[in-house]
């Protein structure tokens, strides 16, 4: 038999299957993201610039008197999201880390994970409520006798920081806990041990190690937020207009797509930015790792 | 050493204040809801003036919240069903083919999670006008799925990657077909995590608030819509049954994926 | 021709590249039906490629596979008739300990009566009997791999592959594990391959070694004879842990050759050994060849007729009947192995001059690489 060649032995067998048949396995998903990611996304610019008005309508979202307000204003509350999302999430994420105790453990991954679990609507409805000129707050001041009418909580910048801060609050905890995660505690208290004091341990040991993690954990935060919608309409109201809310009056109320294409394509261009530069800054690993 | 230890303790509070802080922040609007959906007062005011279950009962009356309900149902499982399906093909086309660009296909399907959601939704909006699917159920499955497909491809891939190759390689010298090695053995081992992956999904398409507005048209309410649209038209005391409503179901459904986490890694 | 006649493994010529990597390279082997054979080798030698090779999960970029007179290539891993055993056992983690010997079975088709008879008759003779409704993680590691390699001959496959199947357990287990091979081997008369990096596995388990290094295979041949001459000076520090004193001038050195063998010049002394079979034609001084001999034959005192070798001992364990001398060497690398009786190195510590006895009868002249 020896020399006979069966028309299989020119394809040996292998554990994977072959390229087409992946393909064919692949294929949906790939289409998918061709037609509901690439091609949208594609066309947002497309559409900006239709008519043959290259760059009129990107000129018009950046100088436009009510625009320019509306994206400044979506940038700084975002910043400020970023800043309060990161500090309570690195609390939250750092004791979650360090702590030995059980129930404090199980507590703090309830506390970060709530928000995630409730639904945008639900948990802005709830802040509303908070916020409402006879809610809670309002009504603990007046109690104890620090003002004397309601305070205007709702429909003000504060109110927005509030919502999105809430709702990212657990995308914090959770990409700085897997940034924290590799930092071995020993090594602080060896740092102590060597006679650095607990500050300085953190500033000289761990801030260093957990650096790339917690960029990259501020950028997803920032991305997210600037995409805001219904925050900024329940708790923001008219006075105080964010892109997400310039975006929808321009479809539906003044039928200008290609301006709210502009707008998205702004928004779509600084999240690029932002990642793109973390991107850079810490490399496709860490970033990655946030996101999980 | 001195200011070394000043330093220190004032870090420790800070630490603990912003802890305590973030704990009351989160849970105290939640409460807050669930407590306020058994006040029996005609409008809001904390502390209710009086008490009962009114509101649930007329949430049980209006059928409106009911269809919204069925609708935000059907559409989560739906869209999960379908994101589960095209990622666990990918997946195994990703690991277990010789598609050269398997790799950067499983980040790409990872975009979604990044971009801005109200930039995406404009872009959604134009492309469902162009096809056809503004204001359709299987158009919204669509999107939806579209946004559920990352979040499985996390969860999955990595479940994926944890399963050693060798029980494969054992089963198919076995006897075992290659697909029949995927589905008894690897997809079976990766089960509870795709479950995981299949409930987040169901979860996300569940509260989904922003995409329906621009792409789900008149016709279409699902319930995170319909919340939204009361509570920006005046508020119906109704909502803080509702909202808590959802709260404990919430807390049931992430009950559910801790468990099956749990009885993984046992 | 009838099916007894193939070997059970013939390679020829086996080469495996990975990218610019040669893993495998130019590889002749033969095993006869019924045998057990070690594939001995450090890590990266290029042993476990080899058995993946076998096994199908790899494809061979040149050379030949037949397994019993078949070639394989264009077959599957389920098509070659194999049994597999990992080192980490790969028992499949949701299946019971009679649902994974099970397995197999069912795959290819055994009816409900038979599988259960055959996983009954298997529990057995693996002594896992009171096993058979647990799951593999509530099995200790010893139990575990009973159980994979009853799963791996349930369905009588003629050839078994084992992978470093001892590698996770302890001491005491794998000698344990070892007798329960040895016996499994007698009784199912399976021809097994078995890759470790573990010698005395290898040794006191195996028909044959076959000893692999840098992607070649070195030798294969019964494991006494490879002991006690050893092909080479590889295989004699590997395998044997003879010391190896290379013929490089100092302090052994190559003299003379002539029709009687090869005259060697050892601490003043000079001595007649017969060539090495596989030596060329060597010349005096050639790098080529050296000198073995294994630590227990090794003198702590060189006696009449001893070749002797002078050293300062750097390193001595007492064992009890015996001790463990090295002894550093001006001009080799490696310190002298002895193992010598404890009476003849009584009083003997650190730091001592010492004139080793090398008793020629025990030296070995071979070819210092493979």
């Amino acid at each position: 038999m020896r020399g006979v060649t069966t028309p299989r032995a020119a394809r040996p067998w292998d554990q994977r299957v072959g390229p087409v048949t992946g393909l064919l396995m692949a294929a949906p998903l790939i289409i998918g993201l061709a037609l509901f990611v690439g091609y949208p996304l594609v066309s947002i610019f497309l559409d900006a610039s239709s008519g043959g008005d290259l760059t009129g309508r990107y000129t018009d979202v950046l100088t436009n008197e009510v625009s320019r307000r509306a994206l400044l204003t979506t940038l700084r509350t975002s910043v400020v999201v970023v800043v309060v999302a990161t500090a309570l999430g690195a609390a939250l994420a750092w004791t979650l880390h360090v702590t030995e105790r059980r129930w404090l453990r199980v507590l703090l991954w309830t506390v970060a994970l709530v928000p995630f679990w409730l639904g945008v609507i639900v948990k802005n409805y709830a802040i509303y409520l908070m916020l409402s000129a006879n809610g809670p707050i309002n009504g603990l001041l007046l109690e104890l006798g620090l003002i004397d009418g309601p305070l205007n909580l709702l429909y003000t910048e504060t109110a927005i920081v509030i919502g999105i801060a809430y709702s990212l609050v657990p995308y914090a905890v959770l990409s700085l806990y897997a940034a924290f995660m590799h930092i071995d505690t020993e090594l602080l208290n060896a740092g102590q041990a060597l006679g650095a004091s607990r500050t300085r341990a953190l500033a000289t040991i761990a801030f260093p190690l957990a650096r790339g993690g917690v960029a990259a954990s501020m950028a997803l935060v920032f991305v997210l937020s600037i995409g805001f919608y219904v925050t900024p309409i329940l708790l923001g109201g008219a006075q105080t207009p964010f892109m997400a809310t310039q975006i929808s009056q321009r479809i539906f109320n003044l039928y200008d797509y290609p301006g709210a294409a502009a707008s998205a394509a702004v928004l779509l261009l600084i999240a690029v930015a932002v990642v793109g530069g973390v991107l850079a800054l810490v490399g496709g690993r860490t970033l990655r790792k946030a996101l999980r | 050493m001195r200011r070394g230890r000043i330093l220190d303790r004032l870090l420790r509070w800070t630490g603990l204040v912003l802890t305590a802080l973030a704990v009351l922040f989160v849970m105290a609007p939640v409460v807050l809801t669930v407590v306020l959906s058994f006040a029996n007062d005609p409008g809001f005011s904390f502390p209710p003036e009086s008490w009962g279950v009114q509101r649930w009962r007329d949430l049980a009356g209006q059928e409106k919240w009911w269809t919204a309900l069925w609708l935000s149902a059907r559409l989560g499982l739906a869209s999960s069903l379908v994101a589960l399906v095209v990622s666990v093909l990918a997946l195994l086309a990703v690991h277990r083919s010789r598609l050269r660009f398997g790799q950067f296909l499983e980040q790409a399907s990872l975009i979604t999670l990044i971009i801005p959601i109200s930039a995406y939704a404009v872009a959604m909006y134009a492309v469902f006008a162009r096809y056809g699917l503004l204001g359709t159920f299987h158009g919204l499955v669509l999107a939806h799925a579209t946004l559920s497909v990352p979040l499985v491809m996390l969860v999955g891939g990595a479940a994926l990657r944890s399963v050693p190759v060798e029980l494969e390689l054992v089963a198919i010298t076995l006897g075992a077909g290659r697909v029949r090695a995927w589905t008894g053995i690897t997809l079976r081992l990766a089960l509870p995590a795709l479950a995981g992956g299949f409930v987040m999904a169901f979860q996300h398409s569940f509260e989904e608030a922003v995409l329906i507005n621009f792409i789900g048209g008149p016709g279409l309410v699902t319930l995170p819509k319909a919340i939204f649209d009361s509570v920006q038209f005046g508020s119906d005391p109704v909502i803080t049954a509702i909202a808590a409503a959802i709260v404990l179901a919430s807390s049931a459904l992430v009950a559910v994926p801790l468990a099956l986490a749990r009885g993984a890694k046992r | 021709m009838t099916q007894t006649e193939h070997p059970a493994v013939e390679l020829s010529g086996l080469t495996k590249r990975f990218g610019g990597v040669t893993a495998v390279s130019d590889l002749d082997l033969t095993v006869r039906p019924g045998e057990l054979i070690s594939i001995l080798g450090a890590s990266g030698s290029g042993k476990t490629t080899l058995l993946r090779l076998v096994a199908g999960f790899e494809t061979p970029t040149t050379g030949s596979i037949r397994l019993h007179g078949r070639e394989v290539a264009s077959l599957s891993p389920a098509e070659r008739e194999i049994g597999m055993v990992f080192q980490n056992y790969a028992l499949f983690p949701h299946l019971s300990v009679r649902r994974n010997i099970e397995y197999g079975l069912r795959m290819r088709g055994w009816d409900r009566q038979r599988r259960a008879e055959r996983v009954t008759e298997l529990l057995a003779r693996m002594r896992l009997e009171k096993l058979g409704d647990r799951l593999p993680r509530q099995l200790s590691g010893g139990q575990q791999q009973r159980v994979a390699i009853a799963r791996a001959l349930a369905y009588s496959p003629r050839l078994v592959l084992m992978d470093e199947p001892l590698g996770a357990l302890d001491k005491a287990l794998k000698e344990n594990l070892l007798a329960e091979i040895r016996r499994v081997h007698r009784e199912f008369g399976t021809t097994i391959l078995y890759v470790t990096h573990d010698r005395e596995e290898a040794m006191s388990l195996s028909d044959r070694v076959a000893i692999m290094r840098d992607t070649r295979l070195v030798c294969c041949t019964p494991v006494r004879e490879l002991y006690l001459d050893p092909p080479n000076g590889y295989v004699a520090s590997f395998f044997s842990q003879a010391n190896v004193i290379p013929l490089g001038g100092e302090p052994a050195a190559l003299v003379g050759h002539g029709p009687s063998g090869a005259e060697v010049a050892l601490g003043g002394r000079k001595h007649t050994f017969p060539s090495p079979t596989r030596a060329g034609s060597p010349g005096a001084g050639d790098p080529g060849l050296a000198l073995a001999i294994r630590p227990g034959q090794v003198r702590a005192a060189a006696a009449d007729g001893d070749l002797p070798l002078a050293g300062t001992v750097s390193d001595l364990v007492f064992l009890g009947d015996t001790v463990h001398l090295r002894v550093t060497v001006p001009g080799l690398a490696t310190p002298v192995s002895a193992l010598t009786p404890a009476d003849s190195a009584r009083g003997m510590a650190v730091g001592d001059e010492v004139t080793l006895g090398l008793p020629p009868e025990h030296l070995r002249l071979l070819p210092e690489h493979p």
